[in-house]
């Protein structure tokens, strides 16, 4: 696939190699209450549906899932979210970083409730830190650069209240396909 | 692979029963332990605050220091704990620790290092020559049936033993977390660390590689420039 002009740097360093092995029924469910899963985590996965049709993420509150989201606490100050991969690498059962370059089992994403109420985020940042996260289980890594010149987009650190951009969606794409 | 929605009261069981244990003997490394911060370095993927000035990222301190430490990050003993006891377990200074939910995954983890304060540019309770405890973003780990590694946010990189550094640190909240009082993070991961006297390679190198993290250390520089002056 070809990246579009609007989409800057859109190569393989905003991608991991590794991941699930197919985008297109990814069930997830949520570890925390129907309420807050309904006002922050629902539009936050939701907003990577209808990009791409090789994306569907689905909702699901019993049966089986391979993306959890929670909601936890940090000690490590202005650390706002965290996505976990989980693989087997040569028989041994891996996490985090070693996975990134390997087919994922299973998913989990955090977002750390005593940082974003210290940093006073509000709802739409509170879905954006999700959508940042989901966009980590789809594979998608970080977008850098200079906060001036870099293109908009969910995947950069930070406060934001983006949802997923142009930007995103080519590299959305660029994993998956259209 | 798919996990399946409940698991079994047996794996439950089992599970409940390696974390316990985890807790209860947390698995150590030793001084001799050479972990290749390059080689064996897995980075996260996560989010935390970025600053784009020196005056935000200061009204977000509770205390500014300059400082260094004796300690090696590598030499950091692992320590497994479960969530339930992620503000009772006796963590001690030196300690990398996993917290891990209640299926065994990973909920949070950090690194606990002495920092001895050299110079106070903020914080009433701080004191010269005094050690302070700092948590970094990232932590050795030691897991069944594998290497151990350091597991550490995108950007990350760990305070290098008799480096100088200028700190801005956050107090941990001790209605949290009341068995880390008097422990302080670092801010945002690398966003509240800065290298003063160049040997921190690691550093340099996050700083080559990210504009956000460059401009912010210039512009810290340039504002803490005449009270660092000062420092021996």
């Amino acid at each position: 696939m070809t990246a579009t002009a609007t989409t800057a740097k859109a190569d393989s360093q905003h991608l991991f190699s590794g991941g699930f092995n197919s985008a297109s029924g990814l069930n997830w469910t949520y570890s925390v209450s129907d309420s807050y899963a309904n006002t922050y985590i629902v539009p936050a996965a939701n907003s990577w549906n209808n990009i791409s049709s090789k994306v569907k993420l689905n909702k699901v509150t019993s049966g089986t899932y391979n993306i959890r989201a929670t909601l936890e606490t940090t000690t490590v100050s202005g650390r706002l979210g965290l996505m976990t991969p989980y693989c087997t690498i040569n028989g041994v059962n891996s996490s985090g970083g070693a996975c990134l370059s390997s087919p994922w089992g299973s998913a989990k994403v955090t977002a750390y409730s005593n940082q974003m109420s210290a940093f006073g985020m509000n709802t739409s940042n509170i879905i954006s830190n999700y959508a940042h996260e989901f966009g980590h289980a789809l594979s998608l890594a970080h977008v850098s650069g200079s906060p001036s010149t870099s293109p908009i987009s969910v995947m950069k650190q930070g406060i934001q209240s983006y949802l997923p951009q142009q930007t995103d969606k080519d590299h959305l794409k660029q994993k998956w396909g259209n | 692979m798919i996990i399946k929605f409940y698991a079994t009261p047996l794996i439950i069981f089992l599970a409940s029963l390696l974390i316990a244990c985890d807790s209860v003997s947390p698995k150590t490394t030793t001084s001799e332990t050479n972990i290749s911060q390059d080689s064996s370095s897995q980075k996260s993927s996560g989010n935390y605050v970025t600053f784009d000035s020196p005056e935000s990222l200061a009204s977000r301190a509770d205390v500014i220091i300059v400082g260094q430490t004796k300690s090696d990050f590598q030499s950091s003993q692992a320590v497994s704990i479960d969530k339930e006891n992620k503000g009772k377990a006796n963590i001690k200074v030196g300690q990398s620790v996993v917290v891990r939910d209640e299926m065994g995954q990973i909920s949070d983890y950090y690194t606990i290092t002495p920092v001895t304060i050299k110079k106070v540019l903020k914080g009433t309770d701080t004191v010269l020559e005094k050690e302070i405890s700092v948590i970094q973003a990232g932590a050795v780990v030691e897991e069944p049936g594998r290497d151990k590694y350091i597991l550490a946010d995108d950007g990350f990189s760990p305070l290098v033993k008799n480096a100088k550094y200028l700190l801005f640190l956050s107090k941990v909240d001790s209605t949290i977390y009341p068995n880390l009082e008097d422990t302080y993070s670092i801010i945002s991961v690398n966003q509240g660390k800065f290298n003063l006297d160049k040997t921190d390679k690691k550093e340099a190198k996050v700083e080559a590689d990210d504009e956000q993290y460059k401009n912010l250390k210039q512009k810290v520089m340039k504002k803490y420039d005449r009270q660092l002056d000062l420092i021996p």
